[in-house]
């Protein structure tokens, strides 16, 4: 287990690798046939480097391009041209198939008619998300594309971005690609997802200690207990954000008084701590209801966060509590949201 | 003898200094249209702008002062329009305390002149509370009134209004010109109705009952007082004199097209459009002439209007001596550094063949700032640079004249050194040019004809689009709009192919027109139906004298066009679909009907219609397609076919060139390749001389750089580089 715990690591860290795609146009920003530099910064974010310093240029379209075509089923829905005449320029990375991704990046539509699309396949060409990016206007615009990987995969992606109007020669300019961590950044707690002690999978929870009468329901777990007792869930994630804050969310309802205590340790690279913990609590009061969010950031060099939280609880308490979440702080501004556009 | 000669001195000295005490500038004839003289010395029309800024909540407010006048100044601007008070005050007082302090802080710099520049709308405000009747009015949930907030004017047809605002004016001109520094003012730009446009509100009917009142005068006198004639024209039985009333709020063609007036629709419609755009036209042309008689025909008179002046009769006031100038924009919407890049070309041409001196609004700001409708990049002045680039390089090589203008609500852009340094660059571009005679022939090799009417009555926001599709098709083009056909066809030997959009009202010498352009082998590309109304008789016949192709209209339905695959092969266009046809809800569209000479191109997809079509003749070849609007892809694959030599195969950004200038936009950046007959090319901004054996030149472009090239012989490019370093270095001198 702890092998393929850092197998997964080290694809995490390692350099991406751009995929054979045939010819493709960069044009202007790149050499032909050649690729974006794909980076990967100490913490793990990853970011595209091309010559123009940032701006990736997807190149004039011309006829009978085929080897740069986008195959027609990675096409999002609404598009009916002609597949064969869609230039796009990829790149691939190895990402932790558990976690959930968000990819932004700026794009300048070429003409009033000259938009274009994104595609992110899995290593066995499974779309996991595909959107044509609007003309909202003729300039920059951000945009922002959250996607996971299904249950099996192998975390390696693949990342596309294709002109959809072929009849404007010209181009699209892609810029200031990024990509993190979005959303949850644990798992969604299901049936199977909890591990009695037994395993250290990271992005996994465990439970350490506490009554083995614990229930999942989907979206958290119920406990009874019958002694004084405290329940220890534990979850160690890799995680690539650098600059980034994060809300850790604890909520749910005991019948009597309980005392939550969470603690988030920052892992560098080798598993050792930096910084100090993050430490949390929180009294519950008798059946109220409580939910909580606690804002925090993660240093620099983290690659891996190890989340424990402690549930105090006296005899004979009935308490449902919902899944710990660790998710992305809204940005504040314009970019803040779901998906921007 | 002595005596004679004293007087003559004394003479001299009264005409050197008497002429430039007032008003030193005239506009003169040149070889490329009006040229601006100032004391007898040639100038290039740019200038500096600083009128009011918004303040964010809808409100306009003066600049402090018009500080940058000076900066522009160091780099050579010596023009500027300031933005002033009108000092009308109620009671009929005046108080010019705001001109006195706006005008002697731009006059600080002793080497600058100015027009001072008047918005009346906002000027009047107190004016509109006294004489609440005399308002610009619409209908507000279902009651009759004045529109408030920061949209308030006076009506246009308030004749009320017009004497005592002119009576204002008049008093503005006698206070400046008894002011020691009168003889640096060279004209006035008086404006008037939102945004200073001359115009209320997009599309909307006055419905103040002053211009109800007129507008029924105007029916009278159209219909010589014949209810019968008004009636049928109305295609109301009940309608009258009295009783004639506009649509609604919106003056938007209601018809089966969207876009044509269908006589079978009844002129109710079109007869507003007409009275709203004569008197309206009247109104400015009676400002302009206050000026003028105000100060003894010396002074230039101009205004500021909406982009393309859709909203008066623009014949009427490109033909009228009572107007020198007009400061106008390029289309609001769509706007970016790669958007809406030189849409103002759609109106300047004919401004400036009509002897007026036309100056482009660059307003940059509105280009790149930051806000719900205009986004721009981070970097702030670097985008600005772009655009600043952009709208400098468009309108030079049409040898027009262009205002440093920004519309910024925080502060003054024109603040950072990089940008001023560029602003001498182009300073110096202009200087140059002149020094060395630089010949700006246009070569444009395709015209457009429009119907200014039919663009005022189009939702504005679907105009736009269809305007830059076009400006984006990869070669230089010229607009003409349809009043000018005479001239376009008198100047039609430069002209390869010429696009016909949707002129669906024609009369007949326009016909005549547009038939003696059908030869030279020429290409005649019909965007909708054009002729289809005649008088006021609407019949497909109409269309088909023009064009030779036979048409039928069949119900609204979905228009995907699919070019057939023996064409796409033949034009080289990739893609099989070319477009949709977004034609107005409850449409009726329009179809071919093939006959043996017609080389069917397109069909609709959905019912194999014949759309796009091809016909030969002896002396040239007609085109049709079934809508307004289409790709630029399409547009340069035609103008290819029609044998346009090509100098920019790219769609995403602009080209425009007279003979010794090419400015080209290189839209989303990367290689591009130009395609001159010339074999040296000096990239000005970048100070570099390229040259090409074949006359293909690939350039490097960033994501919205426009860079602008001088053309020629080695010889040639290199005396224009020589010159053109030289006056870098006379920053401000001249």
């Amino acid at each position: 287990m702890m092998k393929k715990a850092l197998f997964i690591l080290t694809c995490l860290i390692g350099a991406a690798a751009a995929i054979p795609a045939g010819e493709c146009f960069f044009n202007g920003g790149f050499e032909e046939n050649s690729f974006p530099e794909v980076k990967i910064k100490s913490s793990g974010a990853a970011w595209v480097k091309t010559s123009y310093g940032r701006s990736l240029l997807l190149g004039k379209v011309v006829g009978g391009i085929g080897a740069t075509a986008l195959p027609e089923a990675e096409l999002p829905g609404t598009i009916e041209h002609n597949t064969k005449v869609f230039p796009y320029c990829a790149f691939a990375l190895e990402l932790n198939p558990k976690a959930r991704y968000e990819l932004s990046f700026d794009y300048m539509p070429g003409n009033i008619r000259n938009g274009g699309g994104v595609v992110i396949l899995d290593s066995k060409g499974k779309i996991l998300r595909r959107a044509i990016l609007p003309v909202n206007n003729l300039y920059w615009n951000p945009y922002s594309i959250k996607f996971r990987f299904p249950a099996g995969s192998d975390g390696k992606v693949s990342i596309k971005f294709f002109l959809h109007s072929a009849a404007d020669l010209g181009g699209m300019a892609i810029d200031n690609i990024s990509l993190r961590l979005g959303g949850d950044l644990l798992p969604r707690w299901g049936s199977g997802n909890i591990l009695h002690g037994k395993g250290e999978l990271p992005g996994w929870f465990w439970q350490v200690s506490g009554s083995e009468a614990v229930k999942c329901n989907g979206e958290g777990f119920a406990v009874k207990t019958s002694e004084a007792e405290t329940v220890t869930l534990k979850v160690k994630t890799p995680c690539a954000i650098p600059d980034k804050e994060y809300f850790l969310r604890l909520g749910g309802k005991a019948d009597k008084v309980a005392k939550v205590v969470a603690e988030i340790k920052f892992l560098d690279g080798q598993q050792r701590e930096i910084n100090k913990p993050a430490v949390f609590t929180l009294n519950c009061r008798s059946g109220k209801n409580f939910r909580k969010n606690w804002r925090f950031s993660l240093p620099e060099e983290t690659m891996l966060i190890e989340l424990t939280v402690k549930y105090q609880l006296e005899k004979d308490t009935a308490a449902l509590f919902e899944t710990p979440r660790i998710f992305a702080a809204p940005e504040t501004g314009k970019n803040s949201g779901k998906e921007r556009k | 003898m002595k005596k004679l000669i004293f007087l003559s001195a004394i003479f001299s000295i009264f005409l050197v200094y008497g002429s430039d005490s007032k008003y030193p500038a005239r506009l003169v004839k040149g070889k490329y249209g009006m040229v601006l003289e100032i004391n007898g010395k040639r100038c290039y029309p740019h200038a500096s702008r600083f009128l009011w800024n918004w303040s964010g909540k809808g409100e306009k407010v003066y600049l402090a002062e018009p500080a940058p006048v000076k900066e522009f100044s160091k780099q050579g601007v010596k023009i500027a329009f300031v933005g002033t008070e009108l000092g009308w005050r109620p009671e009929g007082k005046y108080d010019y305390s705001h001109v006195d302090k706006m005008i002697g802080k731009a006059l600080e710099d002793p080497s600058v002149y100015i027009i001072p520049a008047i918005d009346m709308r906002w000027e009047t405000v107190w004016w509109q509370r006294v004489n609440p009747g005399e308002r610009f009015m619409r209908i507000v949930k279902g009651k009759i009134e004045p529109r408030n907030g920061g949209s308030t004017t006076a009506s246009f047809f308030s004749d009320k209004f017009r004497d005592e605002a002119s009576e204002a004016v008049r008093n503005y001109i006698k206070h400046i010109e008894e002011k020691k520094w009168a003889h640096r003012v060279i004209g006035y730009q008086v404006n008037w109705g939102r945004a200073a446009e001359w115009i209320a509100w997009e599309h909307l009917a006055d419905l103040n009952p002053h211009a109800i009142s007129k507008f029924r005068e105007f029916l009278k006198v159209k219909y010589r007082n014949d209810t019968a004639a008004l009636r049928k024209a109305w295609k109301d039985e009940t309608v009258d004199f009295s009783t004639a009333y506009p649509a609604g709020n919106m003056l938007r063609t209601s018809d089966k097209d969207g876009y044509i007036n269908d006589p079978a629709e009844g002129r109710k419609i079109p007869d507003y459009v007409e009275f709203y755009r004569q008197r309206t036209t009247d109104m400015l042309l009676h400002f302009m002439k206050v000026i003028k008689d105000a100060t003894a025909n010396k002074a230039l008179a101009g205004t500021y209007a909406s982009p393309g002046y859709y909203y008066q009769e623009f014949d009427r006031i490109a033909a009228s001596d009572q107007i020198d100038f007009c400061v106008s924009s390029a289309f609001y919407n769509n706007r970016s550094i790669i958007g809406t890049s030189l849409t103002q070309a759609v109106s300047c041409e004919t401004f400036r063949k009509n002897n007026k001196l036309y100056w482009h609004d660059a307003d940059a700001r509105t280009h790149i700032w930051e806000s719900e409708h205009y986004r721009g990049n981070k970097n702030v002045y670097e985008s600005l640079m772009a655009t600043l680039r952009r709208e400098f390089g468009g309108i030079f090589v049409k040898q027009m004249g262009l205002t440093w203008f920004s519309l910024n609500p925080a502060a003054n852009v024109f603040d950072n050194p990089a940008i001023m340094e560029d602003i001498n660059r182009m300073r110096a571009i202009c200087d140059s040019a002149l020094q060395i005679k630089a010949d700006f022939s246009g070569n444009a090799q395709v015209a457009i004809v429009y119907e200014p009417a039919r663009v005022f009555s189009t939702p504005y926001r679907s105009t736009a689009p269809i305007f830059i599709n076009y400006i984006q098709m990869g070669v230089p083009v010229d607009f003409y709009p349809l009043y000018d056909l005479k001239h376009l066809a008198k100047v039609k030997k430069q002209y390869k192919l010429v696009v016909l959009l949707g002129c669906g009202t024609l009369t007949e010498k326009q016909r005549d027109w547009i038939k003696s352009l059908q030869s030279d082998k020429r290409t005649l590309l019909f965007m909708y139906a054009n002729g289809i109304v005649k008088g006021d008789k609407f019949s497909t016949d109409y269309a088909s004298e023009l064009s030779g192709f036979k048409y039928e209209f069949l119900p609204a339905a979905e228009q995907k066009i699919n070019i057939l695959p023996a064409w796409q092969q033949k034009f080289g266009i990739s893609m099989p679909l070319l477009g949709q046809i977004n034609a107005p809800s409850g449409a009726r569209r329009l179809c071919i009907i093939p006959s043996a000479n017609d080389n069917i191109v397109a069909v609709n997809a959905k019912d194999g219609k014949a759309a796009w079509a091809i016909r030969q003749y002896p002396d040239w070849t007609a085109i049709q397609f079934p809508g307004y609007q289409t790709y630029s892809g399409v547009l340069l694959e035609i103008a290819k076919y029609a044998g346009v030599k090509i100098n920019y195969p790219y769609t995403d950004g602009t080209c425009q060139a007279c003979r010794e200038f090419i400015c080209v936009t290189g839209g989303v950046g990367g290689t591009r390749q130009l395609m001159l007959s010339d074999k040296v090319i000096y990239d000005i901004f970048s100070d570099k001389i390229i040259k090409s054996a074949d006359g293909k030149f690939n350039i490097q472009f960033l994501p919205g750089e426009t860079k602008l090239f001088f053309t020629g012989n080695m010889a040639r490019v290199q005396q224009f580089r020589k010159v053109y370093q030289e006056n870098l270095s006379k920053r401000g001198k001249q």
